[in-house]
C-alpha cells in the first residue's frame, strides 16, 4: 500500500536530486536533452555571478524582514484575541475573527498580487488616493528599486501575517496555566508574565512558524510575477525568479539547473533544522501501545 | 475567566479591541477593493482620487473576462485538474498514511519513511521545476491536463500521508479488531470502521489539498501554453498583456477567490493543524 505513494514521491524529489547534479556539469538548453560536459564551468560562473548574489541577496532581506514584521504583528495580535476569551460571546467573535483570517492565506497567491497591483498603482492606486488627503505622493510602490522591496513585504505580510497569528493563538491557547497562577500570586506584572513565562513557553512553537515561513520564502515567486518581474532593474529578483528567468526567458538550462542545486542545498539545511525540531516533539510522545 | 486576564485593567482590553479592529480592517480592505473594482464601471476605475463606493455598478467586467477573454475555461481547467489530484492524493496517500500507523515494519524503518516522506515536502517546487520540465517533455505530456493532475497529485502525497497518518494512530486499533473479529476483513474494517471515523479529518485534509493545487502557479505556468491553462497563469498572462483592463483583472482574481474561500471556511479548525503539517495541533 506504501509502494504507490513512495514511487511518486521518488518522481519529484530523487530523480530531480540526480538530474540537478549530472546536470550541473552540463551545457544543456530548451532544444536538447544531452547536452556537452563543461565540468567546473557552472560553479565559477555562480561564483562571480553578481545577478545570482544580488537575488539571493534580495531573498534573505525579504524573508527576513517579511517574517520579522509577520511575526511581530501576529504575536501581537495573538495576545490580544487570547486575553480577550473567556465567554461565550468572545469565542463566537473568536471563531469568526479566524475566518476573516484565514481568507488571504489561502487565496491563490495570484488573486493576493491582482489586489496588491491595483491599490500600488502609482497614479490611480488607492493607496496613493488615500495619501493624497494629506498631501503626501504620489508614491512609485512599484516602479522605485527600494520601495518595490517594501512593497512585496507589504504584500507578503499581509498574505502571511494570519498564518503566525493562527499557529501562535493556538500555541498559546495550548499553555498551562498554573504557572500564571503561581505568577498572579507573586505579584508579577503583566509585562513579566509575557517577558518570563510566555515567550520562553511559546518558544518551540515560534520557532517552527519562523521555520515555515523562511522555507516558504525561498519560493517567492507568484508575486514577485504579477507585481514587479523582479523588477525594476533586478531589485526584487528572489532566487526563485531568478532560476525561472534563466530557465524560461534566457534558455540558460544547465546553469539554472546548477543554481537549482545551490538552492536545494540551502532548503536542505534549513528543512534539517525543522525536522530536528518536531523530531523533538515527536520523541515527547507517549510510547506506542500498539500490541 | 482566564486567570491570564483577570488583573487587567479596562484600558488593555480597549487597546487589544482595537488593535483586532485595525486588524480586521487590513485583512479585509484590500478585499473590499478587489469586489468594488470588478463591478465598476470603466470609467470609475481610473480617477483620482479614487471612488471609494461606487454609485453604479455593471457586471460587464466579469463578462468581458469570463465570456470575451476566455477565463471560463481556464476555471474550469483549474477546477478539474485541482478536483482530479486531490481526489488521487487522498485515495493514495491514505493507504500509505494507514500502513504507517498500522503496521509492524523492522527496526526503525517506519519513523524513517515517514520523515523521508515529510522532507520531500521541505523540497521547493522551483528545484524540481528543470527536471521535471524534460521528465514530462519526454513523456510528451507538455500542455496536458494528465501531467499536472499527475504532478499536483504528488506534490500533496506527503501531506495527506502525513496528515492521515496521525488521524490513523489516534483512532484506537481495538475498535479495528473488534470488527475483525465480528467476520470483517482487514480491508473492510478498515473501510467501515477507520475510514469513518478519520472522515472529518480526511474532509479537511481533502479541502487543503484542493486549495493548494487550485492556487498552483509555477509549474502550470512553464508546463502548459494554449490547451491545459490554468486560471493563475491565464489571470497572469493578462496582468502583462493587458495593463490597465483592472476590472477585468480584478473580476478574474474575485473569481479565483471563491471556491478557496469556500473551501476553506468548511474546513475551518483542521485549517492550523493542516497548514502547519500537524506541529501545531489546531
Amino acid at each position: 500500500m506504501l509502494v504507490p505513494s513512495l514511487a511518486g514521491l521518488f518522481v519529484v524529489s530523487v530523480y530531480p536530486t540526480l538530474f540537478l547534479l549530472r546536470s550541473c556539469f552540463y551545457q544543456m538548453d530548451l532544444t536538447g536533452l544531452e547536452g556537452s560536459f563543461v565540468g567546473l564551468d557552472h560553479f565559477r560562473r555562480i561564483a562571480s555571478d553578481a545577478l545570482l548574489w544580488k537575488a539571493l541577496a534580495n531573498t534573505a532581506v525579504i524573508t527576513a524582514i517579511a517574517v520579522s514584521l509577520e511575526l511581530v504583528l501576529g504575536l501581537g495580535a495573538a495576545l490580544a484575541v487570547h486575553g480577550s476569551t473567556g465567554s461565550p460571546r468572545a469565542s463566537l467573535g473568536k471563531t469568526m475573527f479566524r475566518n476573516i483570517l484565514i481568507m488571504p492565506m489561502v487565496l491563490p497567491p495570484i488573486a493576493v498580487a491582482i489586489v496588491w497591483r491595483l491599490m500600488y498603482d502609482t497614479n490611480y492606486g488607492v493607496i496613493n488616493g488615500f495619501l493624497s488627503y494629506f498631501g503626501l505622493g504620489p508614491v512609485p510602490w512599484l516602479s522605485d528599486p527600494a520601495l518595490a522591496v517594501v512593497s512585496l513585504i507589504l504584500t507578503d505580510a499581509w498574505q502571511w501575517t494570519p498564518f503566525m497569528f493562527l499557529v501562535l493563538l493556538a500555541g498559546l491557547t495550548a499553555l498551562p496555566e498554573e504557572p500564571y497562577e503561581a505568577a498572579m500570586i507573586d505579584g508579577a506584572s503583566a509585562w513579566q508574565q509575557f517577558r518570563d513565562l510566555t515567550l520562553p513557553l511559546l518558544r518551540p512553537v515560534i520557532l517552527v512558524a519562523v521555520l515555515i515561513r523562511m522555507m516558504d520564502c525561498l519560493r517567492l515567486f507568484d508575486t514577485v510575477y504579477v507585481l514587479t518581474r523582479g523588477g525594476p532593474g533586478n531589485a526584487t529578483e528572489t532566487i526563485s525568479y531568478f532560476i525561472y528567468r534563466t530557465a524560461y526567458e534566457n534558455f540558460d538550462l544547465g546553469y539554472a539547473a546548477a543554481v537549482s542545486f545551490l538552492t536545494l542545498f540551502l532548503t536542505l539545511f534549513l528543512s534539517k533544522l525543522f525536522l530536528m525540531i518536531l523530531g523533538i516533539k515527536e520523541r515527547r510522545e507517549p510510547e506506542d501501545v500498539r500490541p | 475567566m482566564n486567570p491570564k486576564t483577570s488583573g487587567r485593567s479596562f484600558i488593555w482590553r480597549a487597546a487589544s479591541l482595537a488593535l483586532l479592529a485595525a486588524a480586521i480592517l487590513a485583512v479585509c480592505f484590500p478585499l473590499y477593493w478587489l469586489l468594488i473594482t470588478s463591478v465598476k464601471f470603466r470609467a470609475d476605475q481610473m480617477t483620482f482620487p479614487p471612488v471609494w463606493i461606487p454609485a453604479r455598478w455593471t457586471l460587464g467586467s466579469f463578462h468581458e473576462a469570463f465570456v470575451v477573454k476566455g477565463f471560463g475555461a481556464y476555471f474550469v481547467n483549474s477546477l478539474v485538474y485541482a478536483g482530479c489530484s486531490t481526489f488521487l492524493s487522498v485515495a493514495l496517500g491514505s493507504l500509505a498514511g494507514y500502513s504507517l500507523a498500522r503496521f509492524k515494519f523492522p527496526g526503525q524503518l517506519e519513523p524513517k519513511i515517514s520523515f523521508w516522506i515529510l522532507s520531500t515536502r521541505m523540497f521547493p517546487p522551483v528545484v524540481s521545476l528543470i527536471p521535471l520540465y524534460f521528465l514530462i517533455r519526454k513523456i510528451n505530456l507538455l500542455d496536458t491536463p494528465a501531467a499536472l493532475i499527475a504532478l499536483y497529485a504528488v506534490f500533496n502525497l506527503p501531506f495527506v500521508v502525513w496528515m492521515t497518518r496521525s488521524f490513523f494512530k489516534e483512532i484506537p486499533v481495538d475498535l479495528e479488531e473488534a470488527a475483525m473479529v465480528d467476520g470483517l476483513t482487514r480491508f473492510q474494517a478498515f473501510g467501515r470502521v477507520t475510514l469513518r471515523l478519520a472522515a472529518p479529518g480526511l474532509a479537511a485534509t481533502a479541502i487543503l489539498c484542493f486549495i493548494a493545487s487550485f492556487n498552483e502557479f509555477i509549474f502550470a505556468l512553464t508546463l502548459t501554453t494554449l490547451k491545459a491553462v490554468t486560471l493563475p497563469v491565464g489571470i497572469a498572462g493578462f496582468v502583462t498583456q493587458y495593463k490597465v483592463m483592472w476590472g477585468e483583472m480584478a473580476a478574474a482574481g474575485l473569481v479565483a477567490a471563491v471556491p478557496v474561500v469556500v473551501f476553506s471556511l468548511l474546513a475551518g479548525r483542521h485549517m492550523v493543524k493542516g497548514l502547519t503539517m500537524g506541529a501545531v495541533k489546531g
